[in-house]
């Protein structure tokens, strides 16, 4: 048959391309999607001044200088303190919700468990924002409470608690995920080990527990770190005029009354960098854990 | 004269490291362990052996402290284990998996005792280092766990136990992984270690021939029982019940009944019609004298003749002699297992030392061995 051969070779040459044009759905997306838009955003990022398109004025690094002007340098660094504070309080949080759901709770509930934990992802990060706000304003659901108590009001809204809060609620369920599955992972021979040489629950805890939950951590922390420090809902509606952050700033230099998109993209071109170095960073540490699981 | 014996009487021979009274462990309802009664004596090699599901996990975890007895008393040198967490335990223990800690290095997985309880930097140094010296590892210190073949995994969790220096080490079938090879090799190991380092070592397994050929004593378990306790010569010549035959090395069980006995021999009318002489003895207490019972004869006991013993003039006063014919040849390199079937049609399985002593064979054989070479056993139920 003189058709087999060809047909062979072809079938072998769409063997050989199979891989690649099952790539090419996704790979479409993320280059029309992120890696396009991305390049846009650090080309324009070198071009001063507020008008779109206006690729006549000659390149620049004068956005980025701009960045480092006082006010927008504090802006940046709140932006940062206020990511690792929430990542903290999710960790701190987090990791004895998972280590109970994982380690302590009856099989069975498990799954129930977690789900009533990722439950309040399903509804809009707009609508929890806004919940918090019922809550927390002066006259809230919180302070009802507590005058009824005869307790001390609380005048949290607007301010940096509230933005705390809000955030540390909406990431708090990534981590507690992330979490579990690491210690749902965890060889509990290794525990019964080192209680067998002699350490008792809390040496147990701190000299196997974390350290073999720790590319488990390192990734929750990456996750709400990431997440956190380009949230804008949580800053921009809890928040107030007094926590600015580098999202909101971001938000005002494309669509506020004053735009300045070439600043606006040295900004995002920034916080990508930013987020790639801690990325970076966490793989490789990560890695030299991987190494040894 | 009978020949008799009793369960090990151990308080004469040395004090007593670990004591189980009464122990009995279930989990949900589920029976584990049922009314162990055990004495491991200081500085012994003791193994407890059984079929997977017997039990002998749950008592090494119950004498580790990672379960509590449901009912009776555990006591390590004198003093009771109730209430005591593994961690107070004066035990180590060797694991089935090894559990090695994934995130640390060789020598950090050895220190790990000794840095919890808080020794000296130079001490725990040291000792480190001698328990690294004792496996034979110096030179893998620095590596992690999953870079170590099984057989250095194995080592690095002895040297993490050992580095304790615990009154009594546990081993949770602590050769099970490895291929048969290294097996023998962490045999001899084991055994170095116990003669050198004069610590206490219990061991859990399966394999009746490691436990044979490393014991002191032994334990051999059965439904949560101990069904027998002794050295392995008394576990191998003179098993106590069916289950102990059967488990410990090839063995012909042969099933019948008492017709006659005699202070110093028995004739037992077997189920398939022939009538055996075997010597009684007693098992515990009772001797026994009438009922059912199950001959246990070991293959390498009986003697196999191409030609009739009668017709040669062979005194076989007193013996117990058949005609059969040989079916078929197992070679096992050391020895050769013939299966001989007899005139009732029952098979016996005979050892011979080699292939040639069987070869050719055409016409009848005849088998042949002493009453004192069987053993009559109670039948179970």
């Amino acid at each position: 048959m003189p058709s087999s051969p060809i047909s062979n070779s072809s079938q072998s040459w769409f063997q050989r391309l199979e891989p690649f044009l099952m790539l090419v759905p996704a790979g479409l997306w993320l280059f029309l999607l992120l890696i396009l838009p991305t390049l846009l955003i650090f080309q324009l990022s070198l071009v001063p001044g507020i008008k779109p398109g206006d690729l006549v004025n000659p390149s620049s690094l004068e956005n980025y200088f701009k960045i480092f002007e006082p006010s927008v340098l504090w802006i940046i660094l709140r932006s940062i303190g206020i990511s690792i504070v929430t990542t903290l309080l999710c960790l701190i949080l987090g990791f004895p919700v998972a280590y109970w759901i994982a380690l302590l709770a009856p099989k069975r509930w498990q799954n129930l468990l977690l789900l009533a934990f990722v439950l309040p992802l399903w509804t809009s990060s707009l609508l929890r924002a806004y919940a918090w706000i019922s809550i927390l304003r002066p006259t809230g659901v919180l302070n009802t409470i507590l005058m009824t108590l005869h307790l001390p009001t609380l005048d949290v809204m607007n301010q940096l608690p509230a933005v705390l809060i809000g955030m540390t609620y909406s990431f708090l369920p990534y981590m507690v995920l992330i979490l579990y599955s690491s210690l749902e992972k965890l060889d509990r021979r290794l525990l019964e080990a080192a209680a067998d040489l002699g350490a008792p629950p809390k040496d147990v805890f701190m000299n196997v527990t974390v350290p073999q939950a720790l590319p488990g951590i390192a990734a929750g922390v990456l996750l709400v770190f990431i997440n956190a420090i380009g949230d804008f809902i949580n800053p921009e509606l809890l928040g107030g005029p007094s926590s600015m952050t580098a999202a909101r700033l971001l938000y005002g230099k494309f669509l506020g009354a004053s735009p300045d998109w070439g600043m606006g993209s040295a900004l995002s071109a920034l916080l990508i960098m930013l987020v790639t170095l801690a990325i970076v960073c966490l793989i490789k540490y990560g890695d030299k854990n991987a190494r040894s699981i | 004269m009978v020949p008799s014996f009793s369960p090990s009487d151990t308080e004469l021979n040395g004090p007593l490291d670990i004591e189980l009274r009464k122990v009995s462990k279930s989990f949900n309802g589920e029976v584990a362990v049922v009314g162990v009664d055990l004495g491991i004596r200081r500085g012994e090699f003791f193994s407890i052996l059984g079929p997977s599901g017997c039990g002998k996990t749950t008592l090494l975890r119950l004498i580790a402290g990672f379960e509590t007895p449901t009912s009776g008393e555990l006591l390590i040198r004198k003093v009771s284990m109730l209430g005591v967490p593994p961690y107070r335990r004066p035990v180590n223990t060797v694991f089935q998996s090894y559990a090695l800690f994934s995130h640390l290095t060789v020598e950090d997985n050895i220190a790990f005792g000794l840095k919890i309880k808080k020794l000296g930097r130079s001490e725990i140094q040291d000792r480190t280092m001698d328990a690294l010296r004792l496996v034979k590892l110096e030179a893998l210190a620095k590596r992690f766990p999953e870079q170590l073949s099984g057989g250095q995994q194995q080592r690095v969790a002895l040297a993490r136990a050992l580095v304790n220096r615990p009154m009594v080490l546990l081993l949770d079938e602590p050769l099970g992984a490895l291929d048969l090879k290294l097996r023998k090799e962490m045999q001899l190991e084991l055994k170095r270690l116990h003669q050198q380092l004069d610590i206490t070592f219990v061991m859990v397994t399966h394999d009746q021939e490691e436990a044979l050929t490393m014991s002191d004593r032994m334990a051999v378990m059965n439904g949560g029982k101990v069904e027998q306790i002794g050295t392995p010569s008394q576990i191998y010549d003179r098993p106590q019940s069916q289950f102990v035959a059967e488990f410990i090395g090839d063995t012909n069980i042969i099933v019948g009944k008492i017709e006659g006995s005699h202070p110093s021999m028995l004739w037992v009318k077997c189920d398939e019609g022939e009538l055996f002489q075997v010597q009684p003895i007693s098992t515990g207490s009772k001797l026994l004298t009438s009922g059912r019972v199950a001959i246990n004869l070991r293959p390498e006991k009986v003697e196999l003749l191409r030609s009739d013993p009668r017709s040669n003039g062979m005194n076989l006063e007193g013996k117990n002699c058949f005609e059969g014919a040989l079916v078929s040849t197992l070679y096992l390199g050391t020895h050769v297992n013939c299966v001989i079937r007899l005139r009732s049609g029952r098979t016996l399985l005979v050892r011979q030392p080699s292939p040639e002593a069987v070869s050719k064979i055409a016409g009848p054989v005849y088998v042949v061995w002493s009453p004192q070479d069987c053993l009559a056993l109670p039948v179970p139920g």
